[in-house]
């Protein structure tokens, strides 16, 4: 049975041969023909803010009341770190289906509360279903990582798709 | 409302399932008193489901055990489409609209915490 951060990890692979902006700025720095180190610390460097806020999310997903959390934020026409998806609209990316299964029936309480969240901006219209960041800050409270570590986990799913994304693009002439 | 039966299967495919489907009913086919619906979840060969009709209004849903519960769902919300088109008489096309209604299903049920 894989481990619930196996699964994880494999959907960052996944997630990491998508032209995204961490996958794109390593691409963009081997084309430039910047060693491999650097452009790993590009990569590193486009997470927080509104891409992959692991952190933000996972403070979220800890309150105990998330619900006024989320309502708050919807009142203030805030957005909610960790739900909507660049590449999938209008329902949920299916990379995350057999992740969200295991906390379903591993970790039920976890799941209710990524689903009240998410019942919640779809009462408000906001067809937003969570993201990379929310299974990321999930896995991360169900196994006891804390969020000053838990962005480690998106760099350990991702770095092998970005050494082959590096390698794919690194054609030095200089 | 439509009479569903599960049977085979585990224990949580079958009470999900059971849960999905009566959701179902509720909101797309309410006034289906006479229809009976039995959903057996076991081995297929070479599909995720498939669903036969019985005499009258009773119909066959036929799931594969193998697959993940979310799998499990929308194939489930496809099969029960095509019920409701046989019973409306409005069966035809190749599947393609029914395929994205049931994925819309599939998620409003899985995310309703009902299951």
């Amino acid at each position: 049975m894989t481990d619930i951060t196996d699964e994880l990890l494999r959907v960052h692979d996944t997630l990491a041969r998508r032209e995204n902006m961490s996958s794109v700025y390593i691409a963009q720095n081997a084309m430039a023909e910047k060693p491999l180190l650097d452009a790993i610390a590009a990569a590193i460097l486009t997470l927080g803010g509104r891409h992959g806020p692991i952190v933000m999310t996972q403070e979220l997903l800890e309150e105990p009341d998330i619900r006024s959390v989320v309502q708050d934020r919807l009142d203030q026409g805030l957005l909610v770190p960790g739900w909507g998806s660049g590449f999938v609209k209008g329902g949920p990316d299916r990379v995350f289906d057999d992740l969200d299964e295991m906390l379903h029936t591993d970790h039920q309480s976890m799941w209710k509360k990524m689903a009240e969240a998410t019942r919640l901006m779809h009462d408000k219209d906001k067809w937003v279903w969570p993201n990379a960041a929310c299974y990321t800050a999930a896995v991360a409270v169900v196994t006891s990582v804390p969020s000053d570590i838990s962005p480690s986990l998106f760099l350990r799913g991702r770095l092998d798709a970005w050494v082959e994304i590096y390698a794919n693009n690194y054609n030095p002439r200089l | 409302m439509m009479c569903i039966s599960v049977t085979g299967g585990k224990q949580h495919q079958r009470s999900s399932v059971a849960i999905a489907a009566d959701w179902f009913a509720g909101i797309a086919m309410p006034d289906s008193d006479r229809v009976v619906v039995e959903v057996r979840i076991q081995n297929l060969t070479d599909s995720w489901g498939w669903v036969s009709e019985g005499d009258g209004s009773v119909y066959l849903v036929s799931l594969e055990r193998n697959q993940g519960l979310r799998s499990m769902l929308r194939t489930l919300m496809h099969e029960l489409l095509h019920v409701r088109q046989y019973e409306r008489g409005t069966w035809g096309g190749d599947g393609e609209r029914e395929a994205e209604a049931s994925e819309v299903l599939a998620d409003a049920v899985w995310i309703s915490g009902l299951i």
